[in-house]
């Protein structure tokens, strides 16, 4: 398949019409689409699909958990501006919606096998202003070579030329690299990965041979049975055969009907999931709900929590803090006390001591001083008489000094006593959880009015409905998961009654006197027979070559991309597709980095598209963040260099750059085109920048 | 020195404590979970902390109401000192003065904080009163 052009009007960031014309007369099959994050590359990949098979799927990570959603063309929501919780946003482009132009549409013509394929979906109200998915019609049109296809022939025909399931291969983007990295490195590979795999390598298709050869070899043991009949030796072991018979046919019809069952079964959750999408306000409603009472009580918790702590701070020792600074103001006044007490008692000390000498002095004239040792001189009449004077009037200088010093009281006891009420805390933890407190109280506000909201809106929703279809969902997946391993128990008893059913049957007698028709029989069967083991043996032989082919082609690549290619042997896929790769001595290493993970997705993924033999563009978009800037250039190379096919390359700001892209694969570009927002919004436009 | 008398606070004083404790005026009703004090004995000594650092104290006291046995607000901490470092010469005079002035400290500091912090809905706010005072 080649893609010859490709309009999209009003899809997702596309307002108005847009085309993408990538017919060439160069010979190159390179594109590039260049333009930041946001401006439109993934969607034009996402139009692609949609135009192919009428759905988007979109996932996201949450919780470690990967998310997988189809993306709806309107959302009840985007009329209330309610994006917040959103990833899988719908498809209609926001301004045309807002414009009321309700109507989308993609278109692709391509080539394949020689014939040229007109394919149109489009997507039209059914009422003045839609508001859910369910009032929009969708409808294809297709043609080949001018003629059209009936409706009910386009999906077949497109199945024809790329299954949906095989078409996530050529489509390099975080989305799927992610969720198959996450299977291929799961404990146990999923059945979902195997199925898939095998559905890109064909092997529903020889598996469905092989079930004709056996048919056809059943039919004739039947045949030679009814010969045999005739002869009585084998009277016993037809009896034996018949109880045998109607054991397996009863057991074939009991599968039969599980599988009606199953498809029943999953006929419903189909409905249940459409009639769920007419009530996507009320779902969305309870889930908004259950999500605000969890974060109301949350915040109650926070609240409660806060007071607690705030009265345990502020009941122990908090008045201490109200202390503090007037602590500061006493501290330098009472220590200023102390020093003038200090002084003062000094002078009272030195006055004191003077006049014990002079005492001295005036009573023995003379004499050594009992206190300081000092010997005074002997004094006259006159001298001791004015001493004794001046004694008199230091006394009571004395007296008045201790008076004074009375009056300062205890400033060394007091400044002892303040340090007790000293403390370092400050009210900021205090400020803190009021602050929390403040803020979780207008939360939880907001929280309550919004619960409010919500429970009006669910007034207005039939609740009870969407709980029953979602309870009735969960019974019937629940039951036709009993059912499949009802089936699968049944099949083994189907396996062991054909079993017991062939050994009895060689033991049945033909009469030496054969008719030649039992001959005939006899040689059809042994042919169906070979065929049977002979498709085995070869789907089996096929299996394992193709798991080598992919084998070797993901080796290929990985070498390729990985900055030490020295340091590995390759890459090593096990029966049930499970992959891991090998140091260059053989040993298994740990792939634990997300982004080596990925890496090892993609040369899977490139593996399978090449051994898978279909003729697809390959889209390469941004194959993921975990991806280094180095490997993330290899890998860019190692698709340029394989351009046999149409590759359209999704280069933004991030590992793949414009410039880098224009320098290095420029002479393998037949086409180039840069997306951009609008100058008056952000939708796409689009600048063809390579003719 | 151990303080063993009475002490109270006006009538107004009072329910203010016990509003800041928790207590609602149906006793059988569960505490305000929102209320900064454990116990009305913690706000009474933060609102007696409070007037003292502030040295502010209400002139009388109307429609007094016995409280408590001071020792039991009192606990092992030393008011005595507290009162003599931080209050007013004439507070520690003799019990009587020391009595007189825990409880217009104690008054005058429960009725600012229910006059300027209190937010509504049963709720205070009380960060600022270390900052702003």
């Amino acid at each position: 398949m080649n893609i010859q052009n490709l309009e999209l009007t009003n899809f997702g960031s596309y307002r108005g019409t847009h085309k993408f014309d990538f017919s060439t007369s160069t010979g190159r099959m390179g594109y590039a689409i260049f333009g930041e994050i946001g401006r439109g590359k993934t969607t034009l990949i996402n139009s692609l699909l949609w135009a192919l098979y009428g759905e988007v799927e979109t996932s996201v990570e949450l919780e470690g958990r990967i998310y997988t959603k189809k993306r709806p063309i309107i959302d009840s929501a985007q009329t209330q501006n309610d994006f917040s919780k959103k990833w899988n946003l719908p498809l209609l482009n926001f301004a045309a919606y807002e414009e009321k132009d309700y109507t989308m549409s993609v278109s692709i013509k391509f080539e394949h096998k020689g014939s040229t394929f007109h394919l149109l979906r489009e997507a039209k109200s059914r009422t003045p202003r839609p508001r859910k998915n369910s009032d929009i019609a969708v409808q294809p049109h297709l043609s080949i070579d001018g003629r059209t296809v009936s409706a009910q022939l386009i999906q077949p025909e497109i199945e024809e030329i790329i299954p949906q399931k095989i078409s996530k291969f050529f489509f390099v983007e975080v989305d799927s690299i992610k969720s198959y990295s996450a299977l291929l490195f799961a404990g146990e590979s999923s059945g979902g990965i195997v199925e898939d795999i095998e559905a890109i390598l064909g092997m529903p298709a020889l598996e469905h041979s092989k079930n004709d050869f056996v048919w056809l070899s059943e039919y004739q043991q039947k045949s030679i049975e009814s010969i045999q009949t005739t002869d009585k030796r084998n009277k016993s072991i037809l009896r034996t055969l018949e109880g045998i018979d109607k054991r397996i046919a009863s057991i074939r019809t009991d599968i039969g009907l599980i599988g009606k069952d199953i498809d029943k079964q999953t006929k419903r959750i189909g409905e249940i999931d459409l009639e769920l999408e007419e009530h996507p306000s009320a779902e969305e409603q309870l889930d908004r709900l259950k999500r605000a009472k969890e974060n109301k009580s949350r915040l109650e918790t926070t609240l409660k929590d806060s007071y607690v702590r705030r009265r345990s701070l502020i009941s122990k020792d908090a008045w201490k803090i109200l202390l503090q600074p007037k602590i500061s103001h006493l501290s330098s006044h009472y220590s200023e006390l102390r020093k003038k007490k200090e002084l003062k008692s000094k002078t009272l000390t030195e006055l004191e001591l003077s006049c014990n000498h002079a005492e001295i002095e005036i009573n023995k004239g003379g004499a050594e001083c009992k206190v300081c040792g000092n010997i005074s001189e002997g004094l006259s009449k006159k001298e001791r008489e004015a001493k004794a004077d001046d004694l008199i009037t230091n006394r009571q200088i004395a007296v008045d000094l201790k008076a004074e010093i009375e009056l300062f009281g205890t400033p060394e006891h007091d400044l002892v006593s303040l340090s007790s009420f000293r403390d370092s805390r400050d009210s900021s933890q205090i400020e803190t959880l009021e602050d929390l407190v403040s803020r979780t109280t207008m939360d939880l506000f907001d929280t309550k009015e919004k619960i409010k909201l919500i429970n009006v809106e669910l007034e207005k929703a039939d609740v009870l409905k969407v709980r029953e279809l979602q309870a009735e969902k969960i019974a019937c997946i629940e039951l036709r998961g009993s059912l499949k391993d009802e089936r699968k128990a049944a099949s083994r008893a189907e396996s062991d009654a054909v079993e017991e059913r062939v050994k009895t049957a060689s033991n049945l007698k033909t009469d030496e006197t054969a008719t030649p028709a039992m001959t005939k029989l006899t040689k059809t069967k042994k042919i169906a027979d070979w065929l049977t083991n002979t498709f085995d043996k070869t789907l089996s032989t096929y299996k394992k070559n193709a798991r080598i082919s992919v084998e070797k082609l993901a080796t290929e690549a990985w070498l390729s991309m990985t900055p030490e290619p020295e340091k590995y042997r390759g890459v090593k896929i096990n029966e049930r597709w499970q992959t891991e790769v090998l140091s260059s001595n053989g040993k298994s290493l740990p792939i634990g980095n997300p982004g080596h993970r990925q890496t090892l997705a993609v040369c899977i993924f490139d593996g399978l598209r090449k051994t898978s033999g279909r003729k697809f563009p390959t889209f390469y978009d941004n194959p993921g963040s975990n991806i280094s800037d180095v490997v993330l250039q290899k890998m860019a190379k190692h698709f340029w260099d394989n351009t046999d096919d149409q590759i359209v390359m999704l280069s933004h700001g991030g590992g793949l750059k414009k410039q880098n892209t224009m320098d290095l694969y420029g002479n393998k570009l037949a086409k180039a085109w840069e997306l951009s927002y609008s100058s008056e919004n952000t939708t796409t436009s689009v600048k063809e920048v390579i003719q | 020195m151990k303080l063993d008398f009475q002490v109270g606070t006006s009538k107004k004083a009072h329910k203010v404590m016990g509003k800041l404790a928790g207590r609602t005026d149906d006793d059988k009703a569960p505490k305000n979970e929102k209320a900064p004090f454990e116990k009305m004995s913690d706000a009474y000594l933060f609102g007696l902390v409070l007037g003292l650092s502030k040295g502010q104290k209400v002139d009388s006291i109307s429609n007094r109401i016995n409280y408590a046995n001071f020792s039991s607000i009192e606990g092992d901490l030393d008011i005595y000192s507290m009162i003599k470092l931080f209050g007013d010469k004439d507070d520690f005079t003799n019990k009587d003065t020391i009595k007189n002035a825990i409880e217009a400290y104690a008054t005058w500091g429960l009725l600012h904080i229910d006059e300027n912090y209190d937010y509504g809905d049963d709720d205070y706010r009380l960060a600022e009163i270390f900052t702003n005072e």
